[in-house]
C-alpha cells in the first residue's frame, strides 16, 4: 500500500496470529516468531527428549516447555494445550506436587482453555490437587460466576478460607471484588431477555398441581416394585477411587469429532440459471473511508493469463 | 489551523495538531485498556478512524484542564515528554504500564517542505499511530483488576507550573519491557510514541 506498510513491525502485521496469554508476551520474541521461518526444531526435540516423569523434580521439564511453546509458537495454542494435558494426567496421583505452584497453576491454565471447566475442578478437589492455593478457589469461582452460579461462587471463596488457602489476601481481595460485582449487579440488574412469544402462547399458566406426597412405609401398600436384595454382597471396606482419571479432551470429545469419510457417489449438477446479477445497489447509510492510495494506483492489468501457482 | 495557500503548517496550527492528537490518543488508551468500562464511551469519527471518546464529564473536564494547560506549555516548547501512567487501584499503587509520548521541536530549516507540512501525511501517520496502540493487545499483559490512570507531563525547567501541578515521581515499571511505537511529525513538532508494561515472567 504505502511506504508505512513497509515498516510496520511483524508483531503488528500478525497481531491477529497471537494467541493471547494473559501474562504478555515479549515483542523480541513475537517478531521472532513471526518473521522468517523459526528453525526450531532442535530446541523443540530437546525439550521434548527432556520429558519423564522420574528424577528428582521432572515438572520442571514440562514447565519450561509450556513456557517455551507459548512464546515461540504463538500461533499454535493447542500444542501448548496438549502439552498441559498431558502434564496434568501425569502427575495427577504424585503426593509431593499436590500443592505445588507450578502443578496447580498447569491445571488452572488447562482449564482456561476448556469451555465447560467445571468438572475439572471437581476432579481435581476430589484428587486434592491445589486445596492450599488461593490460585484454585479463586478461579473456580470465577468460572462459576461467570456461569451465573453466583452463590455457588461465594461459597467457594468461603470454602478456600476456611481451608486457609494461601496467598490470603489474594482470596480475600478477589472475594472484595466478587461482591463489588454482585452489589453492582443488583443495583443495575441486566435487561431481562424478551421470552419468545410463541413459546409462552402455547403453555398457558395453570395453577400447580398438587405433588404426590411419598407415603411412608409402613402404610401397607405392597410397592409397585420388588427390590432385589443380593444376600452374598459384602460390605465394601477399602476405599474404592471412583474417578481415577480426567480424561483428554479427544477422549471427552469423541462424539462431536467425525473422522474423515470418503467423498460419496453423487456429483453436483451445475446450476441451470446463470449467476445472478447484481442489482445496482443504494449507496450505504455510513461514511464509506476511502483510502486514496487504493483509488490512486489501480490494479495492474494482468498481461499474461493467469496460471497455476507452483 | 493550517495555512491553506501555501500547506505548510505554522506553530500554532501544530501545537492544535499535538494536542488533539493527545487527546485522543489518551481517550482511546482509557478504552482500550479498559481503565473505564466501554458504556462509558462514544464514537466521533476522526483522522479517517471512529475513535473512542469518554462520555463521562467529570472525566472530560479534567482532560480538558490538563490538555489546555499542556498546549500552553508546547507554545512556549516546554513540554519534553507526555506519561499516560496506568497504575493498579488497589492501595499497592503499581505501575503496570507506561505510555510515553516524547515531544520534540523539529529543526525547520533542515525538514524537507514536501514532506512535512502536508495535513493528509499528518493524519494517516496519526491513523497508524493509534492504529498500533490497538494492535498493541497483541503483547500487553492482561489486566484483571479495576486500574487508573495518571498523566505525567515532563517540562523544562524554565517552565512556568501552575499551583495546581504537583512535582511526582516518574513512576517507573520495576521490570519492564519497552516497546517503541510509531512516529508522526509537523514540520514544528515531532511525537514518538512508545510504551513499557510490567514483564511477568521476569
Amino acid at each position: 500500500m504505502s511506504a508505512l506498510d513497509t515498516e510496520a513491525p511483524a508483531w503488528e502485521t500478525s497481531k491477529e496470529n497471537a494467541a493471547p496469554r494473559k501474562k504478555g508476551r515479549d515483542v523480541a520474541k513475537l517478531n521472532r516468531a513471526f518473521g522468517a521461518a523459526p528453525d526450531d526444531d532442535a530446541a523443540i526435540r530437546h525439550h521434548e527428549a527432556a520429558l519423564s516423569t522420574e528424577g528428582d523434580d521432572p515438572l520442571q521439564a514440562f514447565t519450561t516447555y509450556a513456557a517455551y511453546l507459548e512464546q515461540h509458537r504463538p500461533t499454535d495454542a493447542l500444542a501448548a494445550f496438549e502439552l498441559r494435558e498431558r502434564c496434568c494426567r501425569a502427575f495427577r496421583d504424585d503426593e509431593r506436587y499436590k500443592n505445588d505452584a507450578r502443578y496447580v497453576q498447569m491445571w488452572l491454565d488447562y482449564a482456561d482453555n476448556l469451555q465447560d471447566p467445571d468438572d475439572l475442578f471437581k476432579f481435581m478437589k476430589k484428587k486434592k490437587v491445589g486445596l492450599q492455593s488461593a490460585a484454585f478457589w479463586c478461579a473456580w469461582a470465577l468460572r462459576s460466576e461467570e456461569r451465573g452460579h453466583v452463590k455457588n461462587a461465594a461459597e467457594l471463596y468461603k470454602k478456600g478460607l476456611e481451608k486457609g488457602a494461601l496467598p490470603t489476601e489474594m482470596l480475600t481481595a478477589k472475594q472484595a471484588a466478587f461482591e463489588a460485582r454482585a452489589v453492582d449487579r443488583e443495583r443495575n440488574p441486566p435487561p431481562p431477555r424478551p421470552r419468545p412469544r410463541g413459546l409462552t402462547a402455547q403453555r398457558p399458566s395453570r395453577a400447580p398441581t398438587q405433588q404426590p406426597q411419598s407415603t411412608p412405609a409402613a402404610s401397607g401398600t405392597t410397592p409397585a416394585l420388588e427390590i432385589f436384595v443380593d444376600e452374598g454382597l459384602r460390605p465394601v471396606t477399602a476405599p474404592v477411587d471412583d474417578w481415577p482419571d480426567f480424561g483428554s479432551l479427544r477422549e471427552r470429545a469423541k462424539e462431536n469429532t467425525r473422522g474423515p469419510t470418503p467423498w460419496t457417489e453423487a456429483a453436483l449438477s451445475a446450476p441451470k440459471t446463470s449467476a445472478p446479477t447484481l442489482a445496482s445497489a443504494a449507496p450505504p447509510a455510513f461514511d464509506v473511508f476511502v483510502d486514496d492510495d487504493c483509488v490512486a494506483a489501480p490494479a495492474p492489468a494482468p498481461d499474461a493469463p493467469t496460471t497455476l501457482r507452483d | 489551523m493550517a495555512d491553506g495557500a501555501t500547506s505548510t503548517i505554522s506553530l500554532r496550527g501544530s501545537v492544535d495538531l499535538v494536542q488533539e492528537f493527545f487527546e485522543y490518543a489518551i481517550n482511546s488508551i482509557l478504552y482500550q485498556r479498559g481503565i473505564y468500562p466501554p458504556e462509558e464511551f462514544r464514537r466521533v469519527a476522526k483522522y479517517g478512524l471512529s475513535m473512542m471518546v469518554a462520555s463521562d464529564d467529570g472525566l472530560q473536564t479534567y482532560l480538558k484542564k490538563i490538555l489546555a494547560q499542556l498546549k500552553t506549555w508546547l507554545e512556549e516548547g516546554d513540554v519534553q515528554r507526555l506519561v499516560v501512567v496506568v497504575v493498579t487501584g488497589v492501595e499497592t499503587n503499581e505501575t503496570l504500564e507506561r505510555w510515553t509520548f516524547a515531544v520534540n521541536a523539529c529543526d525547520t530549516e533542515n525538514a524537507a517542505p514536501s514532506t512535512a507540512g502536508d495535513i493528509k501525511a499528518i493524519t494517516k501517520q496519526i491513523q497508524a499511530i493509534i492504529r498500533q496502540i490497538t494492535a498493541s493487545v497483541t503483547f500487553l499483559p492482561l489486566l484483571d483488576e479495576a486500574c487508573a490512570f495518571d498523566l505525567l507531563v515532563y517540562t523544562r525547567k524554565t517552565a512556568a507550573v501552575p499551583g495546581a501541578w504537583e512535582d511526582s515521581d516518574p513512576k517507573y515499571i520495576a521490570d519492564s519491557q519497552e516497546v517503541k511505537l510509531r512516529s508522526f511529525t509537523t514540520s514544528v513538532h515531532s511525537v514518538e510514541a512508545a510504551v513499557a508494561y510490567k514483564d511477568h515472567d521476569a
